[in-house]
């Protein structure tokens, strides 16, 4: 993805102040932002695996030097950002990208054949989608969530979970498993990957 | 009335260990040709002996089968009172006494059991020695009714088109089972189990357990079960469940209810992984777009 001009960098100064995005080691972020109220991300990742943690503070990714390159610009009230394995890598030899963003900032995510994991508490609406990439939400104990799931592959769960099928279509299942009160929205969608909803206590043995 | 065909030779180490031989594959090896292209050479000494029986069993007769020596793989027999019993022993010369498949009738159960005799008329040992090479794979065609019971040690458990209840247990071979008109009850400590349940409407309990391999539990999508499954493990699933909380063990109980939940489906998954899959029912694949097909 190509870099927007002058206007629209102004724009994503509106939504996140950049603080740096220059690597100074493994653990320093590719990718800096501090996060307002309300914040939006889009982050588009072809290839290779994902780690989302809600954290406070800055919304960053952080992942090997080297190995990733970060686009990011403003559009429509949201940031859209495309990690992409850089020249000279291949995504399975590539370390999972971590995506550390507040809990209040809404997160739609279009993933391709890798592994997407979700950690954390989440206070807005979080979508995820995925080719044939497995999709796993960590639920925290005492999470209100309502998670719509989709796909034609298989659904993995720790909690009640009501499928409907849908014949020849694709994804062929729609489930739904809802956490305390469902309060806030997390649709997890692969056209025929694994797509999951564990419980985080449970996460040993997984 | 038994009738035996022997036959004895050297085949192919490598043909015979890889094989998932079916009768088609085992009437192959009888005549055991020079091919073309043999392949791999069996080790010097390396032997197999095959046999053939035809065993009279009577309606109502239990076939109790006890191999921890190899794999045991069974298919519906018809309907005559015949069992058709075939088996390749395979050893290397040096080994000792060779592994022998027997069968008796014992009241109202016929019994095969595979073993080694430590000299003629001794009894038969049916638990393999550690480190030994020994080896023996059983087929049993199985008439119409005849309840089957397979106890293995590693080797797989194969069950197809049986027309008859089946139990099955191991230790750590995986099974394979399908198409069984009949009731159900399998375990395998430490194997994988995949079953794909037909919808019968029996209401007597259908049975499975893995202690820590995967168990895949295929349930038609028209079929009337009610599943009650425990897991310590992860469960994936194609139906819904209702999940209960985790217990002190780590366990959780899963139900599953599809159509009018006639048949019980019981399910220990102990801490492997359990997946519930949907077989589409002959409707659905029926109308399914050409693109699909």
């Amino acid at each position: 993805m190509s870099r927007r001009p002058g206007t629209a960098w102004a724009r994503v100064a509106a939504l996140f102040a950049l603080l740096a995005t220059v690597p100074a080691s493994a653990e320093a972020p590719l990718w800096s932002a501090k996060a307002k109220k309300p914040c939006s991300l889009v982050l588009e990742l072809p290839a290779g695996d994902l780690e989302l943690r809600r954290k406070r503070g800055d919304a960053q990714v952080v992942a090997e030097p080297g190995q990733w390159t970060v686009d990011a610009v403003a559009e429509n009230d949201a940031l859209h950002m495309r990690v992409a394995i850089a020249e000279g890598h291949a995504a399975g030899d590539a370390s999972p990208v971590r995506l550390e963003l507040p809990r209040h900032c809404a997160l739609a995510v279009r993933g391709g054949t890798g592994r997407i994991d979700i950690h954390g508490r989440h206070a807005a609406p979080l979508e995820v989608e995925t080719t044939t990439g497995e999709i796993v939400l960590w639920a925290e104990s005492g999470a209100d969530l309502r998670v719509d799931l989709a796909t034609s592959g298989e659904m993995g769960t720790d909690y009640s979970i009501a499928i409907e099928h849908r014949h020849h279509r694709e994804p062929d299942k729609h489930g739904v498993v809802v956490l305390g009160t469902g309060d806030i929205a997390a649709r997890l969608a692969s056209r025929r990957g694994p797509v999951s909803v564990l419980a985080r206590e449970r996460a040993n043995g997984h | 009335m038994t009738i035996g065909i022997r036959s004895r030779g050297r085949l192919f180490a490598t043909w015979l260990l890889a094989s998932s031989f079916g009768a088609a594959s085992v009437a192959f090896a009888a005549s055991a040709p020079a091919p073309q292209d043999p392949g791999p050479v069996a080790p010097e000494g390396f032997r197999f002996e095959r046999l053939e029986d035809a065993i009279k069993i009577e309606p109502g007769v239990r076939i109790e089968v006890l191999n921890l020596f190899g794999d045991v793989r069974a298919r519906y027999g018809g309907r005559d009172d015949v069992l058709g019993l075939l088996s390749i022993a395979q050893q290397f010369a040096d080994e000792g006494p060779e592994v022998e498949v027997v069968h008796r009738q014992d009241g109202d159960t016929l019994r095969i059991e595979v073993g080694v005799r430590e000299r003629e008329g001794a009894a038969l040992h049916t638990v393999p020695e550690p480190g030994q090479r020994k080896r023996a794979d059983l087929v049993l065609f199985v008439p119409d009714g005849r309840a089957l019971g397979v106890r293995t040690g590693d080797g797989l458990v194969q069950l197809r088109g049986l027309r008859s209840d089946a139990t099955a247990r191991s230790a750590s071979g995986d099974m394979q089972v399908r198409s069984i008109r009949g009731s159900l009850d399998l375990a395998s400590d430490s194997g994988d189990l995949v079953v794909i349940l037909e919808s019968l409407g029996l209401d007597a309990e259908q049975r499975f357990a893995v202690g820590s391999g995967e168990l895949q539990l295929h349930l038609r999508e028209d079929g009337d079960y009610a599943v009650e499954a425990r897991a310590r493990g992860r469960i994936r699933t194609e139906y819904s469940l209702e999940v209960g909380p985790t217990g002190r063990d780590g366990a959780r109980t899963a139900r599953a209810v599809l159509g009018d939940g006639t048949t019980p489906v019981r399910i220990d998954a102990g801490v492997g992984l359990l997946r519930l899959l949907r077989k589409p029912s002959a409707e659905v694949a029926r109308m399914a777009p050409e693109d699909d097909a």
